[in-house]
């Protein structure tokens, strides 16, 4: 589609305008999304053309049902996509038995496009990727049947690259076989097996866990055979044998309420803690255990290792409870106690202000409305609640703390923001002071939707940017006001970027450089924006690369 | 939309597991007459020769209950224990990767769900493989492309019931799929098409899906699978036809509370058997659907959402025709299905040998309903049926039977007591002209018998006052067959009681059919005290189902003909309330054991 002559011609005088006023480069236009983009370009492998390759594009913030977009290259390698409308778009080939040779852009291309806009000589060279494949049995030398296979780069920099993410994984089959392919070159351990610490997954498994065995049939990462691919090669016979079964205990306890009576009926949540020096991470999720009616509940099979148990309520549940640590050794653990006590509670209703847009209201409609309470440095017990047909919601089983919102729907529709919070009609900056057990009503979540952009060019003076260097782009709001933050955008390779659902208002466009590479202390440089609503503002932003002298 | 693909096959699968239960043999018996408060349900899980089988994942669900349910996994002997059990109609599956449940046989476990004290054994045979290579014509590999094994007919040759289900594996780098664990039937396989999400591009999911070998879904190769064999060499030559798009907006037709989105799927009738071919979803507040790679023909389009009260809404089939071209704009209502209430009622009895007997829970009693398939809707796509699961009554003995498509039903109920009987199933009066309608023309304000009659339901009717009885006094009859010298036991020889008394030959409640063991040995329970005919005949082999045919209300005619047949052989018996009736010995002379004996009862 051909844009109206006009606005083609205003757009060249803008930007012609940002180039050369950077200090007063902000404008705006309407944001039109019927002028549709094309990109193009060639596919090649060893520089020879390669024809029959599909090229696809996809948003860079996607969501379930955005359109994709594809074209398959001709005779001599050379690709066009049509009718794209303007956003931020990942483009790459889908090829998975092949591997991008450029290693700073190994997943693919973001192109920031505006509309109308023409993009050419968007290319990529592919490589035969490597393969690894073999057999996987247990120390009987009974194949193990969807077992998962891990590959472990040896070199921190073939990270990078990831294999090509087959949506199943590689994993075993029926016979025990696996090949993994489309593998980057680069040394590699191919390992199977859940280990100790690798925690996810572990429930409603119905196999044992084994300890992570590298091939051939080390515990021990160091002993490992390392596998060297090279373009194309195949690694076969890397046969796993299993050797021993983590070893899991039981561990069994009880939830009772304030006055020491069974709850029964709730759900067990359970996390596995690691300290690894200074830091403690958790991760964790349901057990599929709940209480019976003497509100006993049992965990199968679990690793040694540090743990706590904690409630899931049901939604409608004002119920809470602390979580309960413990450690498992060498043997089953009995008698863990969970204290679950009646939580504060918020409720109110969510508006919509300034916008009656059907897609918009039927998006909230739907919405859950969470609430996360935060009590110094933690945040716990987040409950979410779905909202009624009127608006009105109710979150229960809270702990004392302060009380701050956010809308699944915010997820989902971009430009659709908490604009601010009122209790009792006093509006709350810092989030709701909630005390124990605090029944607190009229609640205001005053939702606003949004949809200014800001659309921008870096530009370059005196330097280069080093061909793995990125550009972040963050954005703050000078006088305040954003409920949540706005997610950090990428620029593409030509420096352009673009940020959707904004509100009106002034922006701080803050542009920083990334990646390895730059000469000295990574540049940055900030601009000053004002959004306004239903349009695209255009941005330059200048970056000198002239070296400063130290300090 | 792959991941609410899986969701609806998901779906599917706990709907088939709900109406066909897990092949299993249960002996629940004297153990149930003091019920305990909570209880245990153990068991062992064998392969097809009996050796244990270790761990296997087995979930046990009290029917009826949105819960998970409990797992257990199997030691290295094959056992599993779960306890502390409250009481009630429980649901057992069992899972290992690479293997599928025996198939389960319903005249020699007509039972399909167990309660607390039962010893299960589980059987599970190792699924069959279908392996081949994705080419393009000048035999370059296809990678990562999904192939899909459609399972069109079971074990038995009948067309796959309530969603068959899909297998799906992608590709390798040389092309090379292999999808296993496959129940034992006959597939299609196909290659590409159907499916688009936004996460991700799909380089083929925009084609017509070509089905093996190098064909579209009319013509595709017919593959039989065997349990635990492999059939290689399945190869497919890719067409890369681009297909069509089909996009709509599904609504529904309650408007209180939103549903959460619509599955809407496209079924097209092959060889008289309705395929879901494509499935893509709606999310709640969504924009519409789209189908993507649809190839030309006929297809019915059903929108469906599940309310989380647990009430299905959807729509009528919209009769769809793409040819050559991209259809937008299909606006679809789903409404709200049918339902049947009523109550279940437990009658005592005053004979002084049936005091101090366990009376059944009403948790435990299984209220299941049974559509006519030979007078089915033939647009409905067959997992219309499955959503109509069996219900449990609540303590007062109320239940309600959902999500009920527009059909004839009648009602599957087990007394679940071993002193109990199911007397009588029936309507107040015939409840015209919304209610059950009758082969026969029945006399107004008399209780109309809903066991031996169709109640037949319209698109959205709620049918209310189902009163099921289920009496006190109930004997049990076992006993030997007695052969002829150098005679041998037929494969599916059935023991017949057929009522005696000329007042009860209508009531099919009084009809009973058990499959004779290998060593010749039979028994029935829950039966009503009264005379009976005792017979013994053989049915064909591939025959399934015995009993449940044998109260079909069509089946009248067969069960005259087993009536009289009966009566011919004179052998009378009088069971006595509470009597449990044992070592009888019946004889059996087979004039000439033929195949298809009983034509009436077979399809």
């Amino acid at each position: 589609m051909r844009p109206p002559a006009p606005l083609a011609i205003i757009s060249a005088i803008l930007l012609c305008c940002a180039g050369f006023c950077p200090r007063a480069n902000s404008q705006t236009k309407p944001a039109k999304k019927n002028a549709e983009a094309t990109v193009s370009g060639k596919v090649t492998i060893k520089g020879k053309p390669a024809p029959g390759v599909v090229v696809g594009m996809r948003s860079s913030q996607p969501a379930q049902f955005d359109p994709t977009f594809k074209a398959t290259t001709d005779q001599d390698g050379n690709y066009r996509i049509g009718d794209v409308p303007a956003g931020s778009y990942e483009v790459a080939p889908v090829a998975p038995a092949f591997v991008i040779s450029d290693v700073n852009n190994s997943r693919g291309q973001t192109l920031v496009i505006t509309e109308s806009e023409n993009v050419e000589r968007i290319d990529f060279e592919l490589g035969r990727g490597g393969v690894i494949t073999g057999k996987v049995t247990d120390a009987d030398g009974s194949p193990l049947i969807e077992e998962r296979v891990n590959l472990v780069p040896v070199d921190q920099r073939n990270q990078r690259g990831p294999v090509y993410a087959v949506s199943s994984g590689f994993q075993t089959d029926d016979r025990g076989i696996y090949r993994m392919f489309g593998i980057r070159p680069g040394s590699y351990r191919v390992a199977i097996g859940e280990g100790t610490d690798n925690f996810y997954g572990r429930f409603g498994r119905t196999r044992p866990a084994y300890r992570t065995t590298f091939y051939p049939d080390a515990t021990d990462p160091a002993k490992a055979t390392v596998i060297e691919i090279e373009e194309g090669t195949e690694a076969t016979r890397i046969d796993i044998t299993l050797g021993e079964t983590v070893q899991g205990f039981s561990v069994n306890g009880r939830v009772v309420d304030e006055s020491g009576k069974p709850v029964a009926n709730v759900s067990i949540g359970l996390d596995r803690i690691v300290v690894d020096g200074n830091n403690t991470s958790s991760s964790g999720g349901g057990t599929g255990a709940r209480t019976d009616r003497q509100g006993e509940f049992r965990i199968e099979k679990l690793p040694p290792g540090k743990y706590s148990v904690s409630i899931y309520p049901p939604p409608d549940s004002d119920l809470r409870a602390e979580p309960v640590t413990f450690d498992v050794l060498d043997q089953d653990v009995t008698g863990l106690l969970i204290k679950s006590s009646m939580g504060a509670s918020l409720s109110g209703v969510v508006v919509l202000e300034g916008s009656r847009d059907n897609s918009v209201l039927a998006a909230l409609a739907q919405s859950y409305v969470s609430a996360y309470v935060r009590e110094g440095q933690n945040i716990t017990s987040g409950r979410a609640d779905r909202m009624k047909p009127d608006g009105s919601f109710r979150v229960g089983g809270l702990r004392a703390g302060t009380a701050n919102f956010s809308l699944d729907a915010m997820r989902n529709v971009k430009g659709l923001t908490i604009s601010r919070v009122e209790r009792d009609g006093v509006v709350q900056p810092n989030g709701i002071q909630i005390q124990n057990a605090e029944q607190v009503t009229g609640i205001r979540i005053i939702v606003a939707y949004s949809n200014g952009s800001i659309r921008g060019v870096i530009k370059i003076e005196n330097g280069t940017m080093p061909p793995s260097g990125r550009w972040f782009i963050q954005l703050t709001r000078p006088e305040g006001g954003v409920h949540g933050s706005i997610t950090p955008a990428l620029a593409d390779s030509r420096g352009h970027f673009l940020i959707e659902g904004l509100a009106a208002g002034s922006y701080e466009v803050i542009v920083m450089a990334s990646g390895p590479g730059w000469p000295q202390r990574p540049p940055n440089a900030k601009q000053l924006v004002t959004v306004t609503d239903g349009a695209a503002t255009d941005v330059t932003v200048t970056i000198d690369l002239t070296p400063t002298p130290n300090p | 939309m792959k991941r609410y693909l899986y969701n609806f096959l998901a779906a599917l699968t706990l709907l088939i597991t709900l109406s066909i239960a897990v092949a299993a043999q249960s002996q629940s018996d004297e153990s149930l007459a003091n019920a305990p408060r909570t209880g245990a349900i153990s068991g062992r899980v064998v392969n097809e020769s009996g050796q244990p089988l270790a761990n296997v994942l087995v979930n046990v669900r009290a029917f009826g209950a949105g819960t998970p349910g409990r797992t257990a996994t199997t030691d290295s002997e094959g056992s599993f224990q779960l306890s502390g059990l409250d009481p009630a109609a429980f649901v057992v599956t069992a899972s290992l990767p690479g293997y599928v449940l025996a198939p389960r046989d319903p005249d020699s476990t007509p039972n399909g769900y167990y309660h607390l004290g039962d010893s299960i054994r589980l059987e599970m045979i190792k699924g069959g493989v279908i392996t081949g290579t994705v080419t393009r014509s000048a035999g370059e590999p296809v990678v990562v492309v999904p192939v899909r094994a459609y399972m069109i007919r079971d074990s038995k040759g009948q067309p796959s019931r309530y969603g068959a289900p899909i297998r799906e594996q992608t590709t390798d780098d040389r092309g090379v799929y292999r999808i296993y664990g496959l129940p034992m039937g006959t597939y299609v396989i196909s290659a590409g098409g159907g499916s688009s999400s936004g996460y991700s591009v799909s380089a083929y999911g925009t084609d017509v899906p070509t089905y093996a070998p190098s064909s579209t879904r009319d013509t595709a190769a017919e593959i039989f699978v065997r349990a635990g064999e492999e059939t290689a060499n399945v190869d497919i030559r890719y067409r890369g036809e681009p297909g069509r798009a089909v996009s709509g907006i599904a609504n529904s037709a309650v408007v209180v509370d939103q549903p959460p989105g619509f599955t809407i799927t496209l079924n097209a009738t092959f060889n008289g058997a309705s395929q879901s071919s494509y499935a893509t979803y709606q999310p709640s507040g969504g924009r519409g659907f789209s189908f993507y790679g649809v190839a030309d023909g006929d297809y019915d389009l059903i929108a469906q959402s599940y309310f989380p009260g647990g009430d299905w809404v959807i729509s009528e089939p919209r009769r769809i025709k793409v040819k050559g071209a991209d259809i937008t704009g299909i606006e679809v209502t789903a409404k709200p299905l049918g339902s049947i209430t009523g109550r279940v009622v437990l009658e005592e009895s005053k004979a002084p040998e049936c005091k101090g007997k366990r009376r059944p829970l009403f948790g435990e009693i299984v209220v299941g309903p049974w559509h006519n398939e030979k007078n089915a809707p033939k647009d409905q796509p067959l997992f219309v049926w499955g959503l109509g699961v069996p219900t449990l009554p609540d303590k007062q003995g109320e239940f309600a039977l959902r999500n009920l498509a527009p059909g004839e039903y009648r009602y599957n109920v087990r007394p679940e007591a071993k002193y109990w009987y199911l007397k009588s199933i029936s309507w107040p009066s015939s409840p015209a002209p919304s209610g059950p309608s009758s082969a026969k023309a029945t006399p107004p304000n008399r209780p109309f018998d809903a066991a031996r009659n169709w109640t037949t339901l319209k698109s959205g009717d709620r049918l209310s006052g189902l009163t099921i009885t289920i009496a006190e006094g109930a004997a049990s009859f076992r006993g030997q067959i007695d052969l002829a010298e150098g005679q041998k036991l037929p494969p599916k020889l059935f023991v017949y009681l057929v009522p005696a008394e000329p007042e009860k030959a209508d009531d099919v409640l009084r009809f009973f059919a058990s499959l004779v063991s290998a060593d010749g040995s039979f028994a029935l329970n829950n039966l009503p005290p009264g005379r009976y005919w005792v017979i013994a005949q053989a049915v064909s082999e591939n025959e399934s189902n015995v009993l449940s045919k044998l109260r079909l209300p069509d089946e009248a005619e067969a069960r005259a003909k087993l009536l009289h047949d009966a009566e011919a052989a004179k052998i009378e018996t009088e069971l006595k309330p509470c009597q449990n009736l044992t070592d009888y010995r019946l004889p059996f002379r087979s004039a000439a054991p033929t195949a298809g004996k009983q034509p009436a009862l077979g399809p």
